[in-house]
């Protein structure tokens, strides 16, 4: 039975059916209604959790970080600015390769002091080893969830679920709840091998010279890469008990594109119906929805590149000086297999503009023609700023 | 171009001799380069640093791997560096101590020179004794045994980089350059090499997901910036060493201060039988330099002797099972008694003789105002019934009775101050003993005793205690020394020899000011012959500074910025974690009762 529910609720809800031991955030638009839910949730005693309320993010990963290491299942969320703020401590959570999941609600920095949505919160962090993904709808984000936790406790790596500010935290969609008895089977008890124990006494972190620092990061960054294939194992178990895939890439009429589009986030729905459009218009062209940023997923951007010959990439965010970020990763990661491969990266969306599927048809043509309304500065064409 | 190595301690100006050595040679028109390596920087730890000298520009940078020349300011590093890393044939090696017979303190194929770098920098005023500064003297050496340094040019260098004394500094480094030397000799027979750091993983399979460590790990061993290194030990403080029975006075009031009458009991046994006795009669020299004099009033620590002996409790001594030596102990004063009541605990057969009908000997003698007759009584009965020996009292002695003891024992031990009471026979059955003794192979010990000992003085009971004792710890060796039949466990301490391995305590270590007055008046218990209550023995015992003892006050460990003292639950001192402990002497300083000291100790 499907039951109507907004991102946040959805993602409380996600951390309850996964049984989450110890939850330590701090409220900040939009997640708040999250935090609320889960204190709620842990004050009504529905999971045997600790709900610990710190002072700042900094703190809130930093404690995650303790409650991890000494065996717990692990949680937080946050946005934005609050992001920013754990930079330095989600570093230690991965490079300590702690399975926490986070939630972050993708909001715009400042300044100018904007609460909506932009991707450039979660992609600035993305060097910090922690595994993104990116939700599609609703669904996606409790589904999304419950496969982070297990992957992240096999593969000993944070995950970080990205959902788009108000598009998806504060839109309510009917949604399916996985069924309590099924999760407890897909998603065992956490019970790391090595962790804080007073009876075992041991320094994680420690001080490290130059003969282990560079295996002990090449060690991290395979194990990192090799999560691609290990979502795709997980979700595909999900997918067996729950009939729902949540893949590392998400793949529309891409087959005999020769036009694709790509994009992250709730922009993927968009595109689809723009497509179709296009398609109308005897225009062969596909959507690549990437719900995996890291490790960046090679493996599924590649084989929608079949008979491409333009990639129209959308960010929701920018790397001032260059381009967009992920106009600036695709491009890294089609350059040996792909050279006549035409690139055309858009900025759009951000700071509170909807990118409707006119929108995304009007940026194919420009990106085909050569001709539009967008701004061109450097590589990038930004769409809707004033003239 | 060649590469130039320096080993030094943080804190010893390496990295400053590099940079006035890079100074000296861009004077002369080279090319150069400086760095140091960057670790954990601190005083004291291991650094290096490094110079190239090139006729070209240089553009390479890290760590020189080949160097030309290797200089070592601390030759306490050769231990735990390796710093003939990368020296080939050819290459040169300056140390900074002159190694005795001329001997190679390194093996290898390279050159070795050195210079008495130290005694030149005391003799210049550079530093201080125990950190003298050699940086610029071993440039000076430098200069003469590199050839291609201009020792003009170098001087210009140190007097415009060395933030104080530029004059000295200059003068020790031309010191220095007459002095240094080319070390010709063979190697020293025994080399060590340096220990080298251990790396637990060997193959990336080895590598634990987790960056996890257990125990120490190299990178914050800093047990090696040591240079002295704290050594807990307790010394002999002033009530010890004037007590003329040797008894372990700190520790017993330590027991009693934790309400352990029981375990003070049984330390007091350890050297003195008598307590009821010492506690009524001595003299107690153990209060005369009591440091609590110069607070407020010493330790009355004759009435917590008093207090221990009359508690009505039995310490647990557990003796040896009897072996079959034999032993006849002529006279039940308390020589005899005392004598005979540790060999009794050793194990041996004891039979201790005496004409009159009661125990004591001249204790006896006694009125019952100086010793209450009760007391007398039942402390004998408590050393007698603790050591398991035989009382045989009555017996007249004479021949017949040595004819029988002839017989019967290994040995035979006379109480001399009981000779009175032998007296009237005494020089015919001395004589008897000895040549029946000798006849029959009986050893008999006849102990001198100084003259303040004689004749009989109550007030000197526990220096009767202490030559029973140290009779005992005689007769216990010969008979060991015979083969005879003698006990496993513990050999007797000697009273002489109360506590051999004590260093003596200095007075000044005790730091008086930390300890307040205490306001409170004795209680007046403590007038002659009373017994104080428990929990005026509690707070009496309370007052001990137990100087020179430690009393596990923990303040060492709270004060130690490394966490590196430990005591466990059952450890009656404090341990050091040399790996971590940099030899600051912060828990030297802070020990209230002197017992901790830093010590130079060369591993």
């Amino acid at each position: 039975m499907k039951q109507l529910m907004m991102g946040t609720e959805a993602a409380a809800l996600a951390v309850r059916l996964a049984k989450a031991q110890f939850v330590s955030a701090y409220p900040i638009t939009p997640q708040t209604n999250l935090v609320e839910e889960l204190s709620n949730i842990i004050g009504r005693g529905e999971i045997k959790a600790k709900y610990l309320t710190v002072e700042s993010e900094h703190s809130a990963m930093a404690s995650c970080i303790g409650a991890s290491l000494v065996g717990a299942r692990t949680f937080t969320a946050t946005s934005s600015q609050g992001l920013a703020y754990m930079h330095e401590v989600l570093h230690y959570a991965a490079g300590m390769r702690l399975p926490i999941v986070m939630v972050n609600a993708n909001r715009a920095l400042a300044p100018p002091w904007n609460l909506y949505c932009d991707h450039t919160d979660s992609l600035s962090q993305r060097d910090t080893g922690w595994m993104q993904y990116y939700c599609d709808d609703v669904q996606d984000v409790i589904d999304s969830v419950l496969i982070a936790y297990r992957v992240a406790e096999q593969a000993l790596l944070p995950v970080m679920i990205n959902m788009d500010a108000f598009y998806l935290t504060h839109t309510s969609e009917p949604i399916e709840i996985p069924d309590q008895a099924e999760v407890d089977r897909f998603l065992q008890p956490f019970n790391p091998t090595s962790k804080l124990d007073v009876n075992n006494p041991k320094t994680f972190g420690n001080v490290c010279g130059s003969d282990l620092y560079m295996t002990i990061k090449f060690k991290r960054h395979q194990d990192m890469l090799a999560l691609e294939t290990l979502w795709e194992q997980v979700a595909n178990d999900y997918n067996s008990r729950f009939k729902r895939y949540c893949p590392p890439v998400e793949a529309y009429r891409t087959q005999d594109a020769e036009l694709v589009v790509i994009g992250i986030g709730t922009v993927a729905g968009t595109i689809r119906l723009a497509i179709d459009r296009l398609r109308e218009e005897r225009v062969a062209a596909g959507c690549l929805r990437l719900s995996m940023v890291r490790p960046f997923p090679v493996k599924g951007l590649r084989s929608a590149m079949t008979n491409a010959k333009h990639v129209v990439v959308i960010d929701r965010d920018v790397s001032f000086g260059a381009e967009g970020i992920l106009a600036q990763e695709v491009k890294a990661n089609l350059f040996d297999h792909k050279r006549e491969l035409k690139f055309h990266g858009f900025v759009a969306g951000i700071g509170g503009k909807d990118i409707t599927a006119d929108c995304v048809v009007d940026y194919v043509r420009q990106a085909v023609s050569g001709d539009g309304k967008a701004k061109q500065a450097g590589s990038s064409l930004w769409a809707e700023v004033l003239s | 171009m060649i590469g130039i190595r320096f080993h030094g301690r943080g804190g010893q100006g390496a990295v400053l001799a590099s940079k006035i050595l890079a100074s000296a040679y861009f004077a002369q028109g080279f090319y150069v380069q400086s760095f140091p390596f960057f670790g954990m920087e601190r005083k004291g730890a291991a650094v290096a640093a490094f110079v190239r000298v090139a006729t070209r520009p240089i553009v390479e940078r890290g760590e020189i791997l080949s160097p030309s020349i290797v200089v070592v300011l601390d030759s306490t590093l050769l231990q735990m560096v390796d710093v003939t890393k990368g020296v080939g044939p050819g290459g040169t090696i300056l140390l900074d101590y002159l190694a005795q017979d001329d001997r190679r303190p390194l093996e290898g194929p390279f050159r070795i020179a050195a210079v008495d770098a130290r005694s030149i920098a005391l003799e210049y005023g550079l530093g201080t004794k125990i950190a003298p500064i050699v940086n610029t003297v071993i440039l000076g050496a430098f200069a003469k045994i590199a050839g291609d340094l201009n020792l003009e040019h170098l001087i210009t260098a140190i007097k415009a980089s060395v933030p104080i004394n530029p004059e000295q500094n200059a003068a020790a480094a031309h010191a220095s350059y007459s002095a240094v030397h080319w070390i010709q000799g063979q190697p020293a027979a025994s080399l060590e090499s340096p220990v080298q750091p251990k790396t637990t993983i060997q193959c990336f399979a080895e590598l634990p997901t987790l960056p996890e460590t257990r125990g120490v790990i190299d990178w914050n061993q800093t047990g090696t910036w040591r240079y002295l290194t704290p050594v807990a030990a307790n010394k002999l403080p002033p009530c010890r060493s004037n007590c003329p029975a040797g008894m372990p006075i700190p520790e017993i009031i330590q027991a009693v201060s934790q309400g352990h009458s029981l375990r003070a009991l049984e330390l007091v046994f350890s050297a003195n039988p008598l307590p009821g006795l010492t506690g009524n009669l001595c003299y107690h020299p153990c209060q005369i330099d009591c440091l609590r004099r110069k607070i407020d009033r010493p330790l009355a620590i004759q009435h917590l002797e008093r207090f221990i002996a009359a508690q009505d409790c039995c310490p647990s001594i557990e003796n040896p099972p009897k072996t079959s030596a034999r032993v006849a102990v002529v006279g039940a004063g308390p020589i005899g008694l005392t004598c005979g009541h540790f060999l009794g605990r050793s194990g041996y057969r004891v039979v201790v003789l005496a004409a009159e009908p009661q125990p004591g000997g001249a204790l006896l003698g006694l009125s019952p105002e100086k010793l209450d007759p009760q007391i007398l009584k039942l402390e004998i009965e408590r050393l007698v019934r603790l050591s398991n020996i035989e009382l045989r009292l009555g017996v007249s002695i004479d021949r017949n009775l040595l004819t029988e003891l002839q017989s019967g024992f290994d040995l035979v031990i006379v109480d001399p101050s009981e000779l009175a009471d032998i007296s009237p026979v005494k020089d015919e059955v001395l004589g008897f003993m000895k040549s029946e003794a000798d006849k029959n192979n009986i050893k008999v010990i006849l102990p001198d005793l100084s003259k303040e000992l004689k004749p009989f003085k109550y007030s000197l009971i526990a220096h009767y205690v202490a030559v029973g004792r140290r009779i005992a710890h005689e007769a216990d060796s010969y008979l060991a020394g015979q083969n005879r039949p003698s006990p496993a466990a513990q050999s007797i301490s000697s009273a002489d020899n109360a506590a051999p391995s004590l260093m003596s305590f200095n007075p000044v270590q005790i730091r008086i000011e930390r300890f307040p007055a205490d306001s409170s008046r004795p209680p007046k218990t403590l007038g002659k012959g009373m017994v104080m209550d428990g929990g005026q023995a509690l707070a009496e015992a309370c007052r001990c500074l137990s100087c020179g003892t430690c009393n596990l006050c923990l303040q060492c460990i709270s004060s130690c910025p490394d966490v590196s003292i430990h005591h466990s639950r059952t450890s009656t001192g404090v341990t050091f974690d040399l790996h971590h402990c940099k030899g600051c002497g912060i828990c030297a300083h802070e020990c209230p009762r002197g017992v901790i000291s830093m010590e130079k100790i060369i591993s």
